[in-house]
């Protein structure tokens, strides 16, 4: 018992990624446990998109071992789509498939991928858009909801496939201010719900109340990793204090 | 009383305040200032004098029935020679009890397509299966006979307004799935795939189908032992389809291009691979942008397919020039021109009419 609930969802070790000549990772390591909540924070160009859609295998990398439960991911290997299977990821642009309803877009997955029959898929995917509060909203198309609803709904999406690990990638970034909120309650619900997740949000907020570490990040590496108490009371490196400076006075 | 007389005043005023709005407006537009005065006289005058030197030619002293040339006037169309050979020019010289075989093949085609293309036909997966795979067979063999009692009807009798269709529609359908494969192809990660498919794509895209037709032709029985027979309708049809295939992927690969990188990439995230990715996000989305582009190919083809005179084809153009000059006949060019013309700006028309309320439908349908 034990040992399987110490057992990391997720292992970074050395993780070391160029686009062409640029460095964008160096030596990044990070390890979650089950049921842990990530928040990575840095300034732009820092590497957190690229390190996050490295883990979910969207991108390929050069050095290093990313391990899901012990397997290890890499695009070009056979058991990647599985490993993408067991992530769910949160796009800063909700990328809905736009031809297919609310609905549509959350049963997808599942009924192409885990052969639920459509009546089974619909009823899972209900459970989880009342999750998200838009029970309303199923067969609506995605450009008929506001971006806030298309962020929901994207989180279902992820959710349907059961995933062992979440990802967000700014996931309220694109969104007008008054829907941050609805988007943040429905991830700090999960987060209360016990989901293991990564987190890439500039939300100082969230992260203060969710965050079990925060990972800061710079020019590719991770320079700093702090439970939010310390993080916040300045107990870290001096980046790290600015940039947090720059983000709370920027929302005050 | 007084009912009767509120209601014709209610009916009388808008049609009244129309009239006005319109004698406004055309104050406004043609006649505001002297030079609009003069364009406009000048138009209508133009108008006026097409018109008067048409319609008497084209309708009032027209001739409508007859049996030969004998009934004709030499000032006016004779249109009983369009009315004479009506059947001809549909059908060709297929023959006569046989011609239900090839309204029932159009007939079918309409049908599919416009299931696939209205909205909310169920199992549309299985009608474009049927389009694209069974129906250019089933087609085939019911045009064709020599199986299941149709009587045999060789490629050579084949014609008229029908080959011409028939040319179009098999360039489309058979091309639609191999273009498909070329654009993906096209995009494809493996190296010879990709290599292959722009290769085909650049030659057959560069090659004006009239010289492919030629080529067909010409080149084809060198290739071949000595003594070797091709079907001149096979030349063609193969012909048409290297061409419009190689159009097409080009207008598909422009559709792929307008989607979101995102949407793959939200694809792949919920764990589906390059076939699932393809089917289920990026080929449906692709052919939504692509109905006007395809459209305007296959308007192009329409019209392309009167090159087939090449081969020796009766397709509608070749049969009214070839009913010109029997001598039962003779000469009616003009006629015949006009007919075939009107034909192909009617087909056109009605293609890109349907196009321009498809696509309307189709952003409805991603609105609601
Ligand atoms: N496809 C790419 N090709 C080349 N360089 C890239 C590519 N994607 C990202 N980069 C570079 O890698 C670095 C890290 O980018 P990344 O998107 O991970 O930063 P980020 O921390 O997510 O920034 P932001 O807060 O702006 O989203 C940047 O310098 C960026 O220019
Ligand atoms: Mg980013």
């Amino acid at each position: 018992m034990m040992s399987s609930s110490s057992r990391p969802i997720l292992e970074v070790s050395g993780l070391n990624k160029w686009f062409g000549a640029m460095h964008a990772l160096r030596d990044v390591d990070l390890t979650v446990g089950a049921g842990e909540r990530i928040v990575v924070c840095g300034p732009s160009g820092s590497g957190k998109s690229t390190m996050v859609r490295c883990i979910n295998a969207l991108e390929r990398y050069q050095k290093g071992l990313i391990r899901l439960e012990g397997e290890a991911i890499n695009p070009d290997c056979d058991s990647v789509l599985g490993a993408r299977r067991a992530i769910g990821m949160v796009f800063q642009a909700f990328n809905l498939f736009p031809h297919l309803s609310i609905l549509d877009n959350i049963t997808l997955g599942p009924r192409k991928l885990l052969r639920l029959s459509r009546p089974d898929a619909e009823s899972a995917a209900m459970i989880l858009l009342s999750q998200v509060r838009m029970e309303d909203q199923a067969r609506k198309m995605p450009s008929q909801l506001s971006g806030g609803q298309q962020q929901r709904a994207a989180i279902a999406r992820a959710l349907a496939m059961n995933p062992k690990l979440m990802l967000f990638d700014e996931p309220t970034s694109a969104l007008d201010p008054e829907m941050v909120k609805e988007v943040l309650d429905v991830m700090t619900a999960l987060a209360e719900a016990g989901t293991t997740m990564i987190c890439v949000t500039h939300e100082m907020g969230f992260a203060k109340a969710v965050a079990d570490r925060i990972v800061f990040m710079d020019q590719g590496k991770i320079v700093e990793t702090a439970d939010p108490t310390a993080f916040f009371a300045g107990d870290c490196c001096d980046r790290a204090r600015s940039f947090v400076g720059t983000t709370t006075s920027g929302q005050a | 009383m007084t009912a009767v007389v509120n209601s014709s005043r209610v009916e009388r005023s808008p049609a009244i305040a129309q009239l006005r709005r319109r004698l406004a407006w055309a104050r406004a537009n043609l006649f505001a200032r002297p030079i609009d005065v003069l364009l406009t006289s000048t138009i209508a005058a133009a108008a006026v004098a097409l018109l008067w030197a048409i319609v008497p030619w084209a309708f009032i002293d027209a001739v409508w029935v007859g049996e030969n040339r004998a009934a004709c006037r030499p000032d006016a169309a004779c249109w009983a020679f369009i009315v004479n050979r009506g059947g001809q020019f549909l059908y060709g010289f297929y023959p006569q009890p046989e011609r239900w075989r090839v309204n029932a093949v159009f007939l079918i085609f309409a049908v599919s397509v416009f299931l696939l293309l209205r909205r909310d036909t169920p199992g549309k997966r299985v009608v474009a299966f049927f389009l694209l795979l069974v129906f250019p067979i089933l087609g085939y063999v019911l045009l064709h006979g020599g199986v299941a009692g149709l009587s045999r009807v060789t490629t050579d009798k084949w014609g008229g307004l029908s080959l011409t269709l028939l040319l179009g529609v098999a360039g489309i359908v058979v091309s639609f799935p191999i273009a498909i494969v070329l654009a993906l192809g096209r995009q494809s990660e493996m190296p010879l795939f990709r290599w292959a498919s722009i290769a085909y794509i650049e030659i057959c895209r560069g090659l004006p189908l009239i010289a492919v037709l030629f080529m067909a032709r010409i080149l084809l029985p060198y290739a071949f032992p000595v003594g070797s027979e091709f079907d001149p309708l096979a030349l063609a049809v193969t012909g048409i389809i290297l061409f419009e295939s190689a159009y097409l992927a080009e207008v598909f690969r422009g559709g792929f291009q307008a989607i979101p990188k995102g949407q793959a990439e939200a694809a792949a995230a919920i764990g589906f691979g390059y076939w699932r990715t393809a089917i289920y996000v990026t080929l449906p989305q692709m052919l939504r942008v692509v109905v006007p582009g395809v459209v305007n190919n296959a308007i192009a083809l329409v019209k392309n397919t009167t090159l087939v005179v090449i081969l020796g084809l009766f397709e509608v153009l070749n049969i009214v020039a070839a009913g010109a000059a029997d001598p039962d006949w003779l000469g009616l060019h003009a006629e015949g021109y006009v007919f075939v013309g009107l034909v192909f700006w009617g087909l056109c028309f009605a293609m890109s009419r349907y196009s321009q309320s498809l696509e309307r439908e189709l952003k409805a349908a991603e609105r609601s």
